[in-house]
């Protein structure tokens, strides 16, 4: 009641009605003031973003984040620049001073692809282990040329990344899709065997090679690929495979581990080259032959190669070629033959045919 | 007795421990073979080895099966023991019990 009291008399005297008026008037021009500081502000930092804008090199600074592939973006067909492409975008990627920025991948001038190259982008794009993971944002764009932005399509990259717009996804009854996994799909394999026995015409028998040849690499990259836990990609591998119509199907398997050479068991001699002299070759095809290579030091272990080089010479596959490291192999029905990569590949490639023809009746 | 791996186990064998993903021969070892083995051999009676109807059996998962097998219990008994049939690939048979020898 009292504070009733006190609040009528006050608003009744001419000293409150003096007080409001002055507390109005200061209220206004703080309130203009603040107003004119904001404005001023503003001005002054359009001009100073106006002239940061004029100064600033756009081009050049986009040039450090922007990687264009290639021509020929292909590790079989253009092995040396394609590997040079993806040893600048990782010793990028390594970096820590690089950490946070946005990486554009510029695939739009490409002439010809190969499959190879794509699994390899999409292992750096989604494989990133944890050091690496979410320190970088990676963007792209697809190829112009209509016959390899089909070819783009239809790979299955885009079931792997994110995309803007109408759907590109494509599909070719043809081939099979990119398939990746981390340890041995036995159910990715079965695929994989099926397709060859739906597109040859062949009974499951007649194919199974296909089938032990699959979960031998799956195993090999589980195994060996990434012994030594320093690759900066997580452990998986990619599959692909495409029939030509007429009488070829073509396969595609890679792993971004540390490549046979550098995981096969050396001896002592072999452990002093550092300098690579004799080349990588000799370790692949000496793993091929089955000499006692296995990393893991037991002599039950390490056929899986021997198998598949088997397959060669039972004429059951045909074009076998291994890219690993430094070393480029072809493996022939009785022979090999090699050349030496420059730009060493972090990561194994196995590519080879089967051609149909030859496949009724074989076991 | 008589194990079809296509029909008991799986029409896909992969690789050879169970960490390496579905279906080894590791696991194949210990949940079905290995159990039969020993039953067959305190019977004394044969355990047939029925490798048809499958996609394909890889090197590591043989080797790992029933070289494994032979690491544990002896090549001999092993050898003894076990009788395969693959009449889709006869080769098959020599190829495990090399397996099986190399352990002795």
């Amino acid at each position: 009641m009292l504070s009733k009291e006190v609040f009528v008399i006050k608003r009744l005297t001419a000293e409150y009605k003096l007080w409001l008026f002055q507390r109005n008037k200061k209220r206004l021009r703080l309130r203009t003031q603040k107003r004119i500081w904001t404005r001023q502000r503003r001005t002054w930092e359009i001009e100073k973003y106006k002239e940061a804008k004029q100064t600033y090199d756009y081009s050049e600074k986009r040039k450090q984040f922007e990687f264009h592939a290639p021509d020929v973006f292909s590790f079989a067909l253009n092995p040396d620049e394609t590997n040079a492409f993806f040893k600048n975008l990782i010793s990028f990627i390594t970096k820590r001073e690089n950490f946070g920025r946005s990486l554009f991948i510029d695939i739009s001038k490409i002439e010809k692809l190969t499959i190879d190259a794509l699994m390899y982008l999409l292992a750096i794009v989604n494989n990133l282990n944890g050091k690496f993971r979410n320190k970088y944002s990676f963007s792209g764009n697809a190829p112009n040329k209509p016959a390899v932005k089909k070819m783009f399509s239809e790979s299955g990259f885009y079931h792997f990344v994110r995309y803007q717009g109408t759907e590109p996804i494509t599909r070719n009854k043809d081939n099979l899709q990119i398939a990746s996994g981390e340890k041995s799909e036995t159910q990715i394999a079965k695929k994989m065997s099926d397709f060859v026995c739906s597109k040859a015409g062949v009974t499951r028998l007649e194919s199974n090679f296909i089938y032990i040849m699959m979960i031998e690499l799956m195993s090999n990259t589980f195994k060996h690929a990434y012994a030594s836990g320093q690759n900066i990609l997580f452990p998986r591998w990619y599959s692909f495979a495409e029939y030509d119509g007429d009488h070829t199907i073509s396969f595609t398997f890679m792993d971004t581990g540390e490549g046979i050479p550098a995981t096969v068991r050396k001896n002592f001699a072999e452990k002093l080259d550092v300098l690579k002299i004799k080349g990588d070759s000799r370790y692949v095809t000496s793993a091929l032959d089955g000499e006692f290579r296995t990393a893991t030091g037991q002599s039950f272990r390490g056929k899986g190669l021997p198998r598949i080089r088997r397959f060669c010479k039972e004429n059951k596959i045909q074009n076998l070629r291994i890219i690993t490291n430094g070393a480029d192999v072809s493996v022939h029905e009785n022979s090999y033959s090699s050349g030496v990569i420059n730009n060493p590949l972090c990561g194994t490639l196995y590519y080879w045919q089967i051609d149909i023809s030859k496949l009724k009746g074989v076991r | 007795m008589i194990i079809r791996i296509a029909t008991d186990f799986t029409e896909t064998p992969g690789a050879r421990y169970r960490n390496e993903g579905d279906f080894s021969g590791e696991e194949f070892r210990e949940s079905i073979l290995e159990p039969k083995f020993l039953e067959a051999k305190n019977k004394g009676e044969q355990l047939t080895i029925d490798l048809d109807g499958g996609y394909g059996y890889p090197t590591s998962f043989l080797e790992e099966a029933f070289g494994g097998l032979a690491r544990k219990h002896g090549a001999d008994s092993v050898s003894a023991t076990l009788v395969f049939v693959s009449r889709d690939e006869p080769s098959l048979v020599n190829e495990i019990q090399e397996y099986i020898t190399s352990q002795k």
